[in-house]
């Protein structure tokens, strides 16, 4: 055979050899929804991620490698892996009754050193360094995404089980926040300096919801208030997804994200269902994707168009695959049971998220602590919400 | 008598071989001088002596000839392989914007997370895809022979 003709056959090989092997790919790869999250107990899968977890709060020395190199990037994801890791815990205890005093502690430890960091270095620790550059509108200075979040892991600690000196802290934590609420005219409290981001706003009115199961107060005219005002003003014309971020005016900074959406609408379960349906459906279409059997999110629907930064994480060219917005769609897969976007969304974890396990214990090395916690939330949420919803009826 | 005669001077052209002699000593040097030049080149296919010299014999492969593709499979899996043992994996958190090392810091990682990622994807497509064309070219030339 000559060489052209010997060339022109290898290419035509490669070619079918291509299109036999790409489509197959998933299937090495592919895993039931069930083996990431399970209806009861833990899957395999959340246990080991849960065991790396728990190692680095047991190994001071492994904890403080894996924040510097987050703090490097960004000092909120020190705080937000917290968070996650907490709120996760609590799920994992209802899941798990035998195991809850241990996940109790390392709620606690992590619970208690937040509240001493926030208070000793002040709340620009666990903020990003631009927070400093300019003055919150309202005065004194208060951040909703600390406030919100640390309300929702007290609230989440004590939906597992009551811990006397954490209601006190709850509850002012709680009235604080609804005070701040009632004094803005537009219902909407700074995160950074007149910046207002919809993530803190639902996990903060989320919290209040909780804590009225708890003890038996009533925010729900807020929550109602707060709600109807979000829809009117707060949602973009062309998709009809939640925007990210605005002023206190309020004008919108960030359009609809990827890295918002999607939990914000497992958050908006808690505030009104049929919204965070419509904002979950919302958003898989918008901006949820399965190729190949490979499932992926977008960071922003195609009428938008937004610049890739922390939240986003790189941009993969031509699909616009965000990391950021992928590890997120996992939450609102697992929390809406879209069975078929979360098995392609694990599916695309083990192929491209890097998955190692080392006695039993489980990182995704294209992750880091944040992304992880952020994961193993999505495989154990449910039971905290469902146990919030029960007290609530009762 | 003749005897005390001096020799008979033979004519030059008796002192020559005759032509049928002549023609099997040219071949039989000739196939000594290839016999020992076939020793002496170890690359002729087919002729190779010793492991290494096996190893350069197999490794030839014409472009893209099945072999070819064999090869460039194996090249990018073992590459994949020593990059997984150095353990570069841990570098790909380049991926969520976090740097593998802060003590090499954020550009060092990305090149190492990036280069990773390259040969991850170089593994999970190509090699297969790689394999799969050697595998069809192979059938495609036995079912033209049989042919």
């Amino acid at each position: 055979m000559n060489p052209a003709k010997r060339i022109l056959w290898a290419f035509a090989a490669l070619l079918v050899a291509g299109c036999i092997w790409l489509p197959c790919l998933h299937f090495v790869y592919q895993k039931p929804a069930s083996a990431f999250k399970s209806p009861e107990g833990l899957s395999p899968l959340a246990r080991q991620l849960a065991a790396r977890h728990l190692q680095l709060w047991t190994e001071p020395a492994l904890r403080e490698q894996e924040l510097r190199k987050m703090r490097a990037s960004n000092a909120e994801w020190d705080f937000m892996g917290r968070t996650f890791l907490v709120w996760s815990l609590a799920n994992m205890s209802l899941r798990e009754p035998a195991a809850k005093a241990g996940y109790l502690r390392t709620m606690d430890e992590i619970i208690d050193e937040t509240i001493r960091l926030e208070r000793d270095k002040g709340m620009y620790f666990f903020l990003m360094p631009y927070a400093t550059a300019r003055r919150y509108v309202v005065q004194p200075a208060h951040s909703l995404f600390l406030d919100g979040e640390i309300a929702m892991m007290l609230a989440c600690r004590r939906i597992v089980e009551e811990r006397p000196d954490y209601k006190p802290m709850l509850t002012d934590l709680v009235d604080a926040i609804n005070g701040r609420f009632t004094n803005s005219p537009n219902l909407l409290l700074e995160s950074y300096p007149d910046e207002c981001w919809m993530f803190d706003h639902v996990v903060a009115l989320g919290a209040l919801r909780i804590t009225d199961a708890l003890d038996g107060t009533d925010h729900s005219a807020l929550i109602r208030n707060w709600v109807g005002m979000a829809k009117k003003k707060l949602v973009h014309d062309q998709t009809g997804i939640l925007i990210t971020s605005f002023t206190t005016d309020p004008a919108p900074l960030d359009g609809p994200e990827g890295s918002t959406i999607w939990l914000v609408a497992h958050f908006l379960q808690l505030l009104d269902e049929d919204f965070a349906r419509d904002q979950y459906q919302r958003a898989r279409k918008e901006l949820g994707r399965i190729k190949l059997g490979f499932g992926y999110a977008q960071e922003w629907p195609a009428t938008w168009e937004g610049q890739p930064d922390i939240d986003s994480g790189p941009i993969i060219p031509f699909f616009k695959i965000s990391a950021g917005s992928s590890g997120m769609a996992v939450i609102g897969a697992s929390a809406f049971k879209d069975e078929q976007f979360l098995s392609s969304l694990a599916t695309t974890l083990d192929f491209a998220a890097f998955p190692s396990t080392k006695s039993g214990r489980l990182k995704y090395c294209a992750s880091n602590q944040v992304g992880d916690a952020v994961l193993l939330y999505a495989a154990t949420l449910g039971p905290v919400w469902d146990k919030a919803k029960q007290l609530r009826k009762l | 008598m003749s005897t005390n005669l001096p020799p008979t001077p033979v004519s030059r052209t008796e002192r020559e071989p005759s032509p049928a002699r002549s023609t099997s000593a040219i071949a039989n040097a000739e196939a000594k001088v290839l016999s020992w030049l076939r020793e002496r080149r170890p690359c002729e296919p087919g002729t190779a002596r010793g492991p290494l010299q096996t190893v350069s014999n197999l490794w030839r492969a014409k472009f893209l000839a099945p072999k070819d593709l064999v090869r460039r499979a194996i090249v990018i899996a073992v590459l994949y392989l020593l990059a997984s043992l150095a353990g570069l994996r841990e570098f790909t958190s380049l991926l969520s914007n976090t740097a593998g090392s802060v003590e090499l810091g954020f550009r060092m990682s990305a090149f190492l997370g990036i280069g990773y990622v390259v040969l991850h994807l170089a593994f999970v497509l190509l090699v297969p895809i790689l394999l799969l064309s050697a595998l069809l070219l192979r059938c495609l030339s036995f079912s033209s022979r049989a042919s």
